[in-house]
């Protein structure tokens, strides 16, 4: 492996950070074969990894998601039919929602389930939690399951179809927007040029091994 | 048939998040009487002394595992009759049986499709024997 950094969130400062192509052998999902021929695939990145295991047909996007559920302990759902009404549009604004890639579905006391695709993107998190100023319950599922809800929820617009240069959008290629990201002030910002991301400070330098420099 | 409203339905569940899903899809078929627990060991002890009309259970609590909850529930002459949907992400077809055999109504396998669970729910309750339901203050 070229190097350890990956934007995929650590939840905490100084707790182990979870590599996908790692998460997914952990929950047996891959082997650990078919994770270091992908990786080789992806010329030693995780960024592409999720892209290149199912291009390999080592898996499927709905195993890496139910994967993905496992390992963050959050619920995993092929289908979000039923688990939102008319009401949920109230709870996060259309434009934040598309912004995010999250779908509120309902609130139940204090406490508002969102499904999104990566549930370990405290980032995400705790942008809506500080938006809605309510607790956020992520539930996982399928991008185009996301996209999908969301047109159906708000009604759809022009701009809002699913973009198709990839089959997935993992953590690793999520760019988190500085203006939406709160808490910036433990965080030092990273960029590849692409993708932009709040880090810790003590992983730095492996965000500079893998092409990334301090913006901020 | 009795109204939603007056059903009243046990979650037993150790997943905060699944529960607030489980919440919100009865809610959405009308029953706002939802008893919770996240430990096997209560589900029996909750179901004689409240009565519910269904009970949803998770093979994998803390407690008790699902299937000996099952055999507390049917061989017990106080909540022998209330029936149990099995919600849980066991899946070999052993287990199912097992939870068949032990005297479930319905084994829903996760991840589930929520609309088609609401629907399965709804259509229980609408088809339970109105003289085997308990009332709100408890069944004789």
């Amino acid at each position: 492996m070229a190097s350890t950094f990956s934007p995929f969130p650590s939840g905490s400062s100084g707790q182990k950070r979870s590599n996908l192509g790692e998460v997914l052998v952990e929950v047996g999902v891959i082997s650990p074969e078919q994770f270091h021929k992908a990786l080789t695939s992806a010329s030693g990145t995780e960024n592409d990894i999720a892209k290149w295991l199912i291009d390999l047909g080592f898996t499927t996007e709905e195993k890496i998601m139910k994967g993905i559920g496992i390992k963050a302990k959050v619920p995993y759902f092929t289908s979000l039919e039923g688990l939102f009404t008319a009401e949920s549009s109230n709870l996060i604004s259309e434009e934040l929602s598309r912004r995010l890639q999250v779908v509120p579905l309902f609130k139940i006391d204090n406490v508002v389930t969102v499904a999104m695709v990566n549930p370990l993107d405290v980032y995400t998190i705790d942008a809506l939690s500080k938006t809605t100023g309510y607790r956020i319950d992520p539930v996982v599922c399928m991008r185009s399951t996301i996209f999908e809800t969301i047109n159906k929820l708000y009604g759809g617009w022009e701009g809002s179809q699913i973009p198709s240069e990839a089959p997935i959008q993992l953590p690793m290629e999520r760019t988190i927007e500085i203006s939406t990201a709160n808490d910036s002030s433990r965080k030092i910002v990273v960029s590849n040029g692409t993708e932009t991301y709040y880090i810790d400070p003590a992983d730095e330098a492996d965000a500079i091994k893998d092409g990334f420099r301090r913006v901020k | 048939m009795r109204d939603a409203a007056h059903h009243r339905v046990l979650v037993c569940e150790d997943d905060p998040a699944m529960v607030r899903i489980f919440q919100f899809l009865l809610r959405q078929q009308g029953i706002r009487d939802v008893m919770t627990t996240a430990n096997g060991e209560e589900v029996a002890p909750l179901a004689r002394q409240h009565q519910p009309s269904l009970i949803l259970l998770d093979l994998m609590l803390p407690g008790k595992d699902g299937v000996g909850v099952l055999n507390e529930l049917k061989t017990n002459d106080e909540t022998r009759q209330i029936p149990v949907i099995i919600v849980s992400g066991k899946e070999s077809q052993e287990q199912v049986k097992q939870a068949m055999m032990a005297g479930a109504i319905d084994y829903v396998i996760k991840p589930f499709e929520p609309m088609e669970l609401g629907i399965r729910i709804q259509t229980f309750l609408d088809n339970l024997n109105p003289q085997s339901m308990p009332d709100a203050g408890g069944f004789h």
